[in-house]
């Protein structure tokens, strides 16, 4: 089982882990050899889990080995409608840039 | 003297129905393999393949003794202009001559891409519709040929009437192009996702071509680290296995053979191709040939935003990736030395900033005006 490489994994394991996390990428990568899956497929599998223990089933969450994960914070009643995108500024820098 | 403009009633009655169309701000990303149309809510996507077709005997064959057949889902047939083509799935299949036009810059105002608009909104509206539309170039062209930015929307410009066919019957359709806005690939998915007030690059991992784009924290599009690498995207990598089993076995692997082999490997599985007995391509062949291909893009990467303490990218706070690309997990094998994101649908991700774009020119009321002839 490979861990981390910091020549090797340079640049790819940041894609979800930053440069500090090396336990919990050694971590990840055991938990994933333990379930027989390399590590993008255990990643890939975690966020379907995640996904669906937002939406109330926790099931895939249990068999994939996370224990005691936190209940999802129930959304707001009615969230306010979003304001103009935080984005508009930089958006509309490009826009000038095209001369549009 | 007084002139006087007589109408004529056809021309009245298209006025009319033009009258009547909604308007919708919608993005285009009209790729050398796929092609989207995001209306900000929904987008709809087609193989970019376009080819002749007889329509008449394709559903007569369908329809057996019973009657004429049926177009099946995601099949579209256009007839425009007195010609009748065949697009997306129903070209792949059934024409002899289907073509994405890929490595024709013209494609993009010959009419390729004006049929693939006609197919996809006639998709999304079924209806007469008016359309005010962001568009895309991969950087590498845009440098090479800056003129598209005027070619694209003359090319698109003006009403077009047309039929098109599909699951759901036959659609008489009045389709007006008034405004169009072409910007550089992958920008539009920089500004409206990248991270406000930092540096950041993109790389788009399509079907045939990689593109990458670079901001600065300034919101300054860097156009020196803007570039496009052709031959180096998700087809390359049934490229590389397609010429590896001809090395083998004699005989170079088929499109329907490559498509089985990616979508097992999609599903961690390999595949079994039958030539001349069973010959096993395992998954750990398809993850080296897309190491190959991610290898090839970090090469590039690393000429476009190699810094001199030999780290790519290392400068921007984010990197995101985009494209079909990430589908076959090749932004982790990608050497760049910044903390790189996948998006959401990231194949959609440039029709539906385009559309975002759309929907902030409106509100900015600069869409380019037509240039009078």
């Amino acid at each position: 089982m490979a861990t981390w490489d910091p020549v090797r994994d340079r640049g790819r394991v940041e894609v979800l882990f930053g440069r500090d996390d090396r336990e919990l990428f050694d971590h990840a990568q055991q938990r994933a050899a333990r379930l027989g899956l390399s590590l993008p497929e255990y990643l890939r599998q975690l966020a379907r889990a995640a996904m669906l223990a937002q939406q109330g089933d926790p099931a895939l969450l249990g068999l994939l080995g996370v224990q005691g994960a936190p209940a999802p914070a129930a959304p707001p009643p009615s969230a306010p409608a979003p304001a103009a995108p935080a984005n508009n500024k930089r958006v509309d820098s490009v826009l000038d840039q095209l001369g549009l | 003297m007084t002139t006087t403009t007589q109408i004529t009633p056809l021309a009245r009655a298209q006025l009319q129905r033009l009258r009547a169309a909604p308007l919708a701000l919608v993005g285009g990303d009209f790729g050398n393999a796929t092609a989207l149309l995001c209306d900000g809510e929904r987008t709809v996507q087609i193989p970019s393949y376009i080819g002749s077709g007889d329509l008449g005997d394709l559903l007569t064959t369908r329809g057996g003794a019973g009657g004429a057949g049926q177009l099946l889902p995601g099949e579209y047939a256009i007839e425009y202009n007195g010609q009748v083509f065949f697009v997306g799935d129903l070209a792949l299949a059934q024409s002899r001559d289907a073509s994405t036009a890929r490595a024709d810059s013209s494609r993009y105002h010959s009419g390729h891409t004006l049929l693939l608009l006609m197919t996809l909104a006639g998709a999304m509206f079924a209806g007469d519709v008016r359309l005010r539309l962001v568009t895309g170039v991969p950087p590498g062209l845009l440098k090479e040929r800056p003129e598209l930015r005027d070619l694209i929307p003359e090319a698109l410009a003006g009403e077009h009437r047309f039929v098109l066919y599909d699951e759901r019957g036959r659609h008489d359709i009045l389709l007006a192009v008034e405004s169009t806005a072409v910007v550089m690939e992958g920008l539009a998915v920089l500004a409206t996702q990248g991270e406000p007030g930092k540096p950041g690059g993109l790389v788009d991992v399509g079907g045939y071509t990689t593109d990458a784009v670079w901001i600065g924290a300034d919101g300054q599009i860097v156009y020196s680290r803007c570039g496009s690498l052709p031959d180096a995207g998700v087809a390359r990598i049934g490229s590389i296995l397609s010429a590896q089993f001809r090395r083998e076995h004699g005989r170079a692997l088929t499109a329907g053979e490559v498509d089985q082999l990616l979508t097992n490997y999609r599903n961690g599985l390999g595949t079994t191709i039958y030539h001349r007995g069973e010959r096993h391509i395992d998954y750990q062949a398809v993850e080296r040939a897309i190491e190959a291909v991610a290898g090839q893009i970090s090469t590039y990467l690393s000429q476009l935003w190699g810094l001199p303490d030999g780290s790519v990218g290392g400068d921007g706070a984010y990197v995101l990736v985009i494209g079909g690309g990430p589908y076959y997990r090749v932004a982790p094998h990608l050497r760049i030395d910044a903390p790189m994101t996948v998006p959401m649908a990231p194949e959609q991700a440039n029709a539906r900033a385009y559309a975002e774009l759309a929907q902030r020119i409106e509100q900015r009321g600069s869409w380019p005006q037509r240039r009078a002839s």
